[in-house]
């Protein structure tokens, strides 16, 4: 093995404690972490941001509401790990730079070792510091639910009372953990250690080079452009706030990023557009099939119908139909006549 | 093996990219497809229910209608009105008289609609004043402000005003205790020994609707919070929450919360009118007020009593009860049936149910776990028929549907909960936006409910309507609770702070509704029974206008021989009998605000003027084709001059003499 990699100069594992260290970097200056509040009567919705070096976000509304139910209030200067957290930031990019040069394969291992231990510790000093938040409260607050304690999620949801809280890395927690993962990465291409049961291979450039553009794909594309099906008698029309109930005069509009607008009428559907000046080139626009209520159709390749008889939602008295013929068997029976999906998007 | 282990990293590494955006989504408010249809009153219709809707610190009681949201009237009650002259007129000055002289601005909280045999009558309209302890009767046949009486040895009169069954009485109880005994002028902190509540239950006249202190029941200084009577099998009690039985007279947001049970004051009102009787209440001497308005001279006249007798509940025996009641009750309300009384305990995380059978079974074997201040305290697992678990966050105020069903606003959870009174299950849960504080439901807390609508009368705005600055009007929102579930149908801002409201079929009070005040009945001692009454006369200062309205003109319209140093009294009689004729008076620089009188109406306006000159007035209602021409002149002249007194309409007009009448 210490063969194979004298032949081939150990490069990407550099490269990539490089770029760690300058995801580091930014975790300094980035929100490490946060926990959004969500409440009935917060519609604007609250937020708890930890950075390495302090407090912020909503930090005075958060402290007024829990002096009820007798939660101390949070003050920067009163926790420790704030002086000490960027030290050890710090002393990770550092770690990063040594590695780099020294270029010792023991180290790639102890650097790896010293992050996921850091890690382990500072999420295991946060949990801590949320049970004794939560359930150190003081015994003349004047809400107690008895029994209760209020210790918000180390990571994910929960509901404390009349709020919602959740928990989760902030942008600077992100390129933490992404550093963590090259880190992590460059060890195990360094060392390539049996007990993972690497065999002995060859690293090729071209290899990584796939790798990295597979990286770049996933990364970037979402949610494919497949609208996400309506929840009928639940969801609100994104225009006109009305439940969706009737299946046949339901639409959507797709974004490029893959999100879903749902619809109760076509009329509400071309104002929506219209109102937020939507090109119909950037989106995709699916329209329940008349005959079929299962059936979602792409509305560049459906055959409409105007038949004001047809009493839709909103009065925009539009039908879709999957193919031409079926169309115009709807007129012969009905009455109405054809219109364009061209007509309909252009104002 | 790399390459898949090189997979699997680049993939975790996407996905924590992709998790990023995952939270979840805050529940978007639905509106039901045919809410629309419900709410939508169409042009020329009326709505099916008046609204009455308490201004908090507006100080006034606006009317809507339902289920169309729309505002129909505000009335003066408790502030000076400019708009109408309410509290400006020299008639109406003498309402918002107290014993601290005028007080032109007061915080309305409750509203109470008369009742007869448990249901609404339509006659009167109850209305409290909270700082400046007073309860007002508003007629409704002409939707104004017919009497105010102030009450004494009261502060912050909260628990008010609230009517027994058949509107017997009225009552009105402390939040904040004070000092009453012989020596007003104590330390504060001598709160324990020398501040106590009191509860005044107010007479309320078959006929006439007035009011008058019957007796004042002395409670210990605790802070009494809302009641409601009894009904039926409880007709002969009243029952409070009260809080800080902590006795806290400080940082009461902490003091007061410790106790982990507060109570409900049960009240026999009937053993109290015994003791009345038996001579058994002490007469206390002490001033307040009682204003009257005579809807026949259109004018308020205000009286100060001087005594009122009481009743000590910590002496008088089988009078006062308390019940234990989770923490810190605000809402005490009472069931169609009579049977349940519900405490809403504003900290607590359930809703305590009381049975009144099993409250007056515990009183009659003496079930009680000590005494507080000398009245007994019925156990609470005595008096309790159950609780409903885990209803929301911050219970405040029920009211009930007549099917079996209550309903609860929840501050903290922002939510409406109707749950059944004898399962103590939760059936239904609806948002309000946001933080509700009361509800009601048109005839919810009498014995026959008209359960079409319940509203929501929230406390917290924020985002609801288009913003306007940093203050917001307050929302409101109508559930259609006709089926099993509510369903939101119409969300309104309303003005004020309402606190409470009272909801009533409309034709119970529209068929009442006064068009016209009938002109043969003025019996106003300034009125002008025609144009050719009008005068003006000096009595030493005094200048008193005789003056008509009518389209298009005033009569007398020029006006001359006011000195400097004069008071001119405006008398305005509006001499229409026609629907929706009113008129309007301003003069010029006047300090007060204008007149709107009504036909057949007669109002006074007090005006000295400052400066010499000629000053115009005019109408100030669009009344006619011609308003803009419905104005005159009166000259202001330098003291010691040697003008005449002289009025007169038209220049050649022979029904006016140009001379002053005879002088006193």
């Amino acid at each position: 093995m210490k063969h194979d990699l004298l032949e081939h100069k150990i490069v990407l594992p550099r490269i990539l404690l490089a770029f760690a260290a300058g995801l580091l970097v930014s975790s300094l200056f980035l929100p490490i972490w946060q926990i959004q509040l969500t409440a009935p009567q917060y519609p604007e919705g609250l937020v708890l941001k930890i950075f390495a070096h302090k407090l912020a976000g909503d930090v005075d509304v958060i402290n007024g509401l829990n002096h009820y139910i007798g939660m101390a209030t949070l003050h920067t200067k009163d926790f420790i790990e704030f002086t000490v957290l960027p030290f050890i930031i710090i002393f990770l990019i550092l770690m990063q730079i040594l590695t780099i040069f020294i270029n010792k394969k023991v180290l790639y291992l102890i650097n790896a070792i010293i992050f996921l231990v850091l890690a382990f510790v500072c999420m295991g000093d946060f949990y801590r510091w949320e049970y004794n938040y939560g359930h150190n409260l003081n015994p003349e607050a004047p809400i107690q639910v008895p029994g209760m304690s209020y210790t918000p999620p180390l990571l994910g949801y929960k509901q404390l009372l009349n709020f919602g809280a959740f928990s989760i890395p902030d942008n600077g927690g992100w390129t933490y953990i992404a550093a963590g993962v090259l880190i992590v990465f460059s060890y195990l291409l360094v060392l390539q250690p049996k007990w993972l049961g690497f065999k002995k291979t060859q690293i090729t450039f071209k290899k990584n080079y796939a790798v990295a553009a597979l990286l770049i794909l996933i990364s970037f594309s979402s949610c494919s452009q497949q609208p996400q099906p309506i929840n009928y008698g639940k969801e609100a029309c994104s225009f006109c706030k009305m439940t969706i109930m009737d299946k046949k005069f339901a639409c959507t509009i797709v974004t490029q990023k893959g999100k879903s607008f749902h619809f109760d009428d076509m009329h509400c559907l071309m104002s929506y557009m219209h109102e937020n000046k939507v090109n119909a080139k950037d989106v995709t626009v699916y329209v329940n099939d008349f005959l079929n209520e299962h059936n979602f159709l792409k509305a560049g390749e459906s055959f409409f119908v105007k038949d004001d008889s047809l009493k839709t939602p909103m009065n925009g008295n539009i039908a879709a139909f999957a193919s031409q013929t079926q169309a115009e068997q709807y007129i012969q029976q009905h009455g109405g006549s054809v219109i364009n999906f061209s007509q309909l998007i252009t104002p | 093996m790399n390459l898949n282990l090189k997979i699997a990293g680049n993939i975790l590494l996407a996905a924590t990219l992709v998790f990023a955006s995952c939270k979840p989504k805050n529940v978007q408010d639905v509106v039901s497809g045919d809410a629309a249809k419900e709410t939508y009153v169409p042009p020329g219709k009326y709505d099916e229910f008046y609204d009455f809707v308490s201004g908090g610190f507006n100080g006034q009681v606006s009317v809507y209608g339902l289920p169309s949201g729309r505002l129909l009237r505000e009335i003066p009650v408790f502030s000076v009105d400019p708009q109408d002259g309410y509290g400006y007129s020299e008639e109406t000055k003498p309402m918002l008289n107290t014993t601290h002289g005028f007080v032109p601005w007061d915080d309305q909280h409750h509203l109470e609609l008369s009742q007869t045999n448990g249901e609404i009558d339509g006659r009167w309209l109850f209305a409290n004043a909270n700082n400046t302890p007073r309860i007002a009767r508003i007629d409704l046949k002409t939707f104004t402000t017919a009497e105010i009486i102030e009450l004494p040895n009261c502060a912050g009169n909260h628990s008010s005003p609230f009517i027994t069954e058949n509107t017997e009485y009225v009552v009105g109880g402390t939040r904040f205790s004070v000092p009453i005994g012989d020596s007003l002028d104590v330390p504060i902190d001598s709160y324990k020994k020398n501040f106590k509540g009191t509860i005044s239950f107010l007479s309320v006249d078959k006929n006439t609707g007035n009011m008058n202190i019957a007796f004042q029941i002395i409670t210990p200084g605790i802070n009494l919070d809302l009641a409601h009577a009894g009904k039926g099998p409880s007709h002969d009690w009243f029952f409070f929450s009260c809080y800080n039985t902590e006795q806290a007279h400080t940082l009461l947001e902490v003091n007061a919360s410790q106790n982990d049970k507060d109570f409900i004051l049960a009240v026999n009102w009937k053993k109290a009118e015994e003791y009345l009787k038996e001579g058994k209440a002490t007469k206390k001497s002490c001033t307040y007020t009682h204003n009257v308005y005579d809807e026949a001279t259109h004018t308020a006249h205000s009286e100060t009593l001087n005594d009122v007798m009481q009743l000590d509940a910590t002496q008088l025996k089988d009078m006062c009860y308390f019940i234990p009641c989770p923490k810190s009750p605000h809402g005490c309300d009472v069931d169609p049936t009579g049977e349940y009384i519900v405490g809403s305990g504003k900290l607590a995380a359930l809703i305590p149910v009381f049975s009144f059978d099993k409250i007056m079974d515990a009183i009659k074997d003496k079930e009680f776990d000590g005494d507080y201040d000398g009245i007994p305290i019925i156990k609470y697992q005595e008096a309790l028929y159950g609780e409903v678990k885990k209803p929301g966050l911050g219970p405040l105020h029920t009211e009930f549907d007549g099917k079996g069903n209550a309903y609860t606003s929840m501050f903290l959870s922002s939510e409406l909960v109707k749950w059944n009174i004898k399962s103590l299950q939760v059936l239904d849960r609806a948002p309000t936006y946001y933080s509700t504080g009361h509800l009601s439901i048109p005839g919810g807390d009498t014995k026959k409910p008209n359960a079409k609508y319940v509203i929501a009368y929230n406390k917290i705005t924020k985002d609801r309507y288009l913003p306007t600055g940093p203050e917001l009007a307050q929302s409101a929102q109508i559930f259609d609770i006709s089926g099993d579930k509510m369903k939101l149908i119409l969300d309104f801002p309303t003005i004020g702070e309402p606190h409470y409201a009272q909801a009533v079929e409309a034709s119970l009070i529209s068929k009442n509704s006064a068009k016209i005040y009938p002109i043969e009945q003025n019996k106003n001692p300034f009125v002008s029974m025609g144009e050719k009454t009008t005068k003006v006369t000096r009595t030493g200062k005094r200048i008193d206008v005789y003056a008509t309205e009518i389209r298009s003109h005033i009569s007398p319209d020029n006006i001359e021989g006011v000195n400097l140093g004069d008071t001119v009294y405006w008398h305005i009689t509006n001499l229409e009998q026609d629907w929706d004729i009113p008129h309007g008076f301003a003069v010029k620089g006047a300090k007060t605000s204008e007149l709107i009188v009504m036909p057949g109406e007669t109002c006074t306006l007090k005006w000295v003027p400052e400066n010499i000159g000629v000053y115009p007035f005019y109408c100030t209602d669009f009344c006619s084709a011609l308003h803009q021409e419905m104005q005159g002149y009166i000259r202001v002249s330098a003291a010691n001059n040697n003008v005449p007194l002289s009025f007169s309409l038209g220049k050649n007009s022979t029904d006016i003499p140009a001379t002053p009448g005879p002088s006193k």
